[in-house]
């Protein structure tokens, strides 16, 4: 249907090459010039003024929900004024005992312009943001979505 | 283990909410100051300037899977110098017919130094070691394909 593309480039830094030192930092092209400074999460040796992976899946995640229920909400004519979500994610064991991000919650705050949906309105406007998200049918993370006011 | 949090606001820029001409664009903050101007893809009504959840998805599968794939080269005492790759992401319909990041090919071209160089069987090893330890790929349904650059 579509497709993506990210080119990644990363140089070793320091002479050596040992796990606990070696430079986490790198950096990600996009095809339309965008650039993103990439490394791995503090816990794992990272640099913490950078990106790493697993804040970049919760990113992903909470942006294709969020375009999502916008698109859901214009489509049954309720009309957005902002939108914001505080999202987190859980990297866990799995079930099998790997390690993954085992669990995201968004926490989305939405406000409309007059007469917006009630709580049942909304939280079938997330289900259905939800169940026709790109990212989230690619991921098997548990995603729950806790509205801040439910 | 671990905690990753984003935040993500969205404001209504265009007088009406239409489907097809609302405006994408938002902004994707981390907790360590970082903004990212988001948006949704170009075949969704997105800003081709500007990055989706679907080049995020790929870039974090693409990230992770060399930073796995440096930690287990080091473990293997082998003086990785370089790392490359061109990420390609295949947005389509699954079996079930729902649309989601379906595919994802990863090109990883490593250059060694020293006077050592592992053949490329030790190399497709640890590339699948990598693949199989990754938190994110161990997170996604998407099918993973390591084509490595020689």
């Amino acid at each position: 249907m579509s497709e993506f593309y990210s080119r990644l480039e990363w140089k070793r830094d320091h002479p050596d090459f040992e796990l606990k030192t070696f430079n986490r930092s790198h950096r990600i092209h996009f095809p339309n010039g965008a650039l993103l400074e990439g490394s791995s999460a503090p816990d794992y040796s990272g640099d913490p003024e950078k990106n790493n992976p697993e804040q970049l899946f919760v990113a992903s995640l909470s942006s294709c929900h969020m375009l999502t229920f916008l698109a859901v909400a214009a489509i049954g004519k309720w009309k957005v004024e902002s939108y914001e979500d505080d999202a987190v994610g859980y990297l866990e064991k799995n079930e099998t005992g790997k390690m993954s991000m085992n669990r995201v919650v968004l926490r989305p705050s939405v406000r409309f312009s007059g007469e917006g949906p009630n709580q049942e309105e909304l939280s079938k406007l997330h289900e259905k943001a939800h169940r026709g998200c790109f990212i989230a049918s690619s991921v098997n993370t548990e995603v729950r979505i806790e509205p801040p006011s439910a | 283990m671990g905690q990753h949090k984003t935040s993500i606001h969205w404001e209504r820029d265009t007088e009406h909410f239409n489907i097809k001409s609302f405006n994408r664009d938002h902004v994707i903050r981390f907790e360590n100051g970082v903004v990212i101007h988001a948006t949704s893809a170009p075949e969704f009504t997105g800003n081709p300037d500007l990055i989706s959840p679907e080049d995020l998805f790929v870039a974090t599968i693409s990230s992770c899977h060399m930073m796995t794939f440096l930690a287990v080269a080091s473990l293997n005492k082998w003086l990785v110098q370089t790392y490359r790759d061109q990420a390609q992401g295949f947005l389509e319909e699954n079996p079930a017919g729902r649309i989601m990041m379906n595919r994802v090919i990863l090109q990883p071209q490593v250059v060694f130094s020293g006077s050592n160089h592992p053949s490329r069987k030790a190399q497709e090893d640890m590339h699948l070691k990598a693949r199989r330890s990754g938190f994110i790929a161990n997170s996604v349904r998407t099918s993973i394909s390591i084509q490595p650059n020689f």
